[in-house]
């Protein structure tokens, strides 16, 4: 399998089921992790090429911890999909600067769109 | 000062007394302030005084007057020891007083003749003029006088220790103030007598002499009469050889004079002290109770601002603690809740999205797609959902240009064969009124894209939203497509797309114009309500 490979950590299974759905439609291997341990392991094993990170997972809180560990470990490139907004969050004025970020609940031509931009 | 407001009497009372009134009475008046004015010392002012009413005299012809006031003038020279002026007045007094024959008047000017001679030491020279003196006084009845005058040759004898010569006129005064029932006169007069006996070291009479001159003074009650009559006693008493008694007598003497000395003086000192101490006691107290006073509603008002402030910093500290808590508490469970909101719009359109990959019944597809776009309308609010002071609001402009942009794409529609031309004003409106509102613009210009351009048919659709006079927000969609009656409309999908937006304007208390000239559109106008922001 040589096709491009995302990481799809949701913990939220109805918005994952369609994402993947949507992602794989265009030709994409998707790994679908509910956690931050279970998207460690599979980046262990496939060493994706994007990740797409719900940003506030149950079990991990703030996701910028672990984006900077895949970034930097797997050099895979992030996109953030939230429901906070850079001012709502603690920090600097941006806290997503550098990112990606795709914001909830999002319209399916601006996930069309984000994603365009993103799986480049 | 003084000279001013007598001068000022004066002349009222000239004032008073110039018209009608008898000039003697001014006359009266002017001698009596200076008789007053020399009682008091003030002997120029007095001689001022005296000169005028001379003047007034002698123009009005009264003699009685003319002498009287020769005689006070040359009484003021006396005074201020000028003998020569004061003898020239008295012969001045005693020619006008010989004229007119008063005899008073030429008594006293002989008394006052001696008491010049007798103060420039002549006694040979003044001895005639008191005799004349008493002489005149007796035989006008004036027995007081007489006794004064003399008692005074008695006193000239008894200095000069002309004891014997002495005797009959001490005697003489006697009987003259005995005669003018002169009580005062009396006690000095057999004073006079006793000493004389003493004298004339007769000492069983001078102490006879002496009995009578003590009840007198006791009567009279002449502390100052009684003390000499004890030295006197004691000096009796040492002459008749009696030492003992006379130093018993001396001693009490010298304990009168003391006891009168410090009875006079410690009530004097004691009076002043009592006077001086309370003046600067009440003036003390009284400083110190205005200080105190003063103190103390400083203190009282510092004390009050104090609490005042303690209890004001502390309440406020409390409050904007308890606030800036409560406020966080509140963002941060309105920014969860937000959050949750957010996920669950995303989940209903991930859920859709799943469904429709479904559903092959192209009915039912358009059902769920129209059910899509129904979920990002409302998405959209709640991405542009910003906070305001205490509402939500949405910036309408932003969103509309979304949500068409939305619509165009889930359509299938790129902006070259419809486009969507916006005029909407800047608003912010509340979240209650932004989703109603969105969905119906969402139904009506799903409904535009769905039926007014068909077959690849190129347009436009109007999107106004404004604010007419009467504050009614006013919303407008327009399309310059193939019009209601030809639209190809399958019955059950618009109708409900209709009903919603008829159920929506309801609840916005809007009301519905349909326009069918140029295409379709729809205009509602509805009741003014609260903006957001």
């Amino acid at each position: 399998m040589c096709s491009t490979k995302i990481l799809l950590l949701e913990d939220e299974p109805v918005i994952a089921s369609d994402l993947k759905k949507v992602l794989e439609a265009k030709g994409y291997q998707v790994f679908h992790a509910d956690s931050a341990a279970k998207a460690l392991a599979l980046c262990d094993r496939h060493l994706p090429d994007f990740a797409i990170l719900n940003f506030q997972q149950k079990d991990i809180g703030d996701g910028m911890a672990l984006a900077c560990l895949l970034r930097i470990r797997y050099l895979v490139k992030i996109l953030f999909v939230t429901g906070a907004r850079s001012k709502d969050l603690s920090g600097s004025p941006d806290y997503y600067a550098g990112y990606e970020v795709l914001y909830k609940p999002y319209t399916r031509r601006q996930l069309q769109k984000a994603l365009s931009k993103f799986l480049t | 000062m003084n000279y001013i407001i007598t001068y000022l009497i004066v002349f009222s009372l000239f004032l008073t007394f110039q018209h009608g009134a008898e000039a003697s009475n001014l006359l009266d008046s002017l001698s009596q302030v200076a008789h007053e004015k020399v009682n008091e010392g003030q002997l120029d002012e007095a001689m001022e005084l005296y000169l005028q009413a001379l003047q007034m005299a002698e123009t009005e012809g009264k003699g009685k007057e003319v002498a009287s006031i020769f005689y006070s003038i040359a009484l003021i020279h006396h005074f201020q020891n000028n003998n020569e002026k004061s003898r020239e007045y008295l012969e001045k007094s005693m020619d006008k007083a010989r004229a007119i024959k008063d005899s008073s008047r030429i008594a006293r000017c002989f008394l006052l003749s001696g008491v010049l001679e007798y103060h420039s030491g002549d006694m040979e020279a003044c001895i005639p003029l008191f005799q004349q003196s008493a002489d005149i006084f007796r035989a006008i009845g004036k027995y007081a006088s007489a006794a004064d005058a003399i008692a005074k040759v008695g006193n000239i004898y008894e200095t000069q220790g002309r004891y014997v010569e002495a005797t009959p006129l001490f005697e003489q005064s006697h009987k003259a103030a005995s005669q003018a029932q002169d009580t005062l006169k009396l006690l000095t007069a057999t004073i006079n007598l006793s000493g004389n006996a003493y004298n004339l070291h007769d000492y069983p009479k001078a102490l006879e002499y002496l009995n009578i001159a003590r009840e007198l003074a006791v009567g009279l009650e002449r502390d100052f009469e009684y003390q000499e009559l004890l030295k006197l006693e004691s000096y009796i008493y040492e002459g008749m050889g009696e030492l003992k008694k006379s130093n018993e007598i001396l001693w009490k003497y010298v304990e009168h004079h003391d006891s009168m000395l410090n009875v006079d003086r410690t009530r004097q000192i004691a009076a002043l002290e009592t006077k001086y101490e309370t003046e600067k006691k009440e003036a003390t107290i009284q400083l110190q109770k205005k200080q105190l006073s003063l103190q103390h509603s400083r203190l009282l008002a510092i004390a009050v601002i104090l609490v005042f402030a303690l209890l004001a910093g502390g309440v406020l500290f409390r409050l904007t603690r308890q606030l800036r808590k409560r406020n966080e508490e509140k963002e941060f469970l309105i920014k969860e809740i937000h959050h949750r909101v957010k996920n669950n719009l995303q989940v209903l359109s991930s859920l859709l999205h799943l469904q429709s990959r479904h559903i092959k019944d192209e009915s039912a597809l358009d059902a769920v797609r129209e059910g899509q776009t129904r979920v990002e309308a409302m998405s959209l609010i709640h991405q542009k959902l910003y906070m305001g002071d205490n509402l939500a609001a949405v910036e309408m402009q932003d969103y509309l240009y979304n949500l068409g942009d939305t619509l165009l794409d889930s359509f299938g529609m790129d902006n070259e064969r419809v486009k969507i031309i916006y005029d909407v004003k800047p608003m912010h409106l509340d979240v209650d009124i932004a989703i109603p509102l969105g969905l119906i613009i969402n139904e009506l210009v799903t409904n535009s894209l769905k039926y007014a351009f068909p077959g690849n048919r190129n347009g436009k659709i109007e999107i106004a939203l404004w604010k007419n006079k009467s504050e009614q927000l006013c919303l407008k969609v327009a399309d310059d497509g193939v019009g209601k009656d030809a639209a190809h409309t399958p019955k059950n999908s618009t109708s409900f797309g209709t009903n919603l937006v008829n159920i929506l304007s309801k609840k916005l208390k809007g009301k519905i114009e349909k326009q069918h000239e140029n295409g379709y559109a729809t205009l509602i106008v509805f009741e003014p309500f609260r903006m957001a922001g």
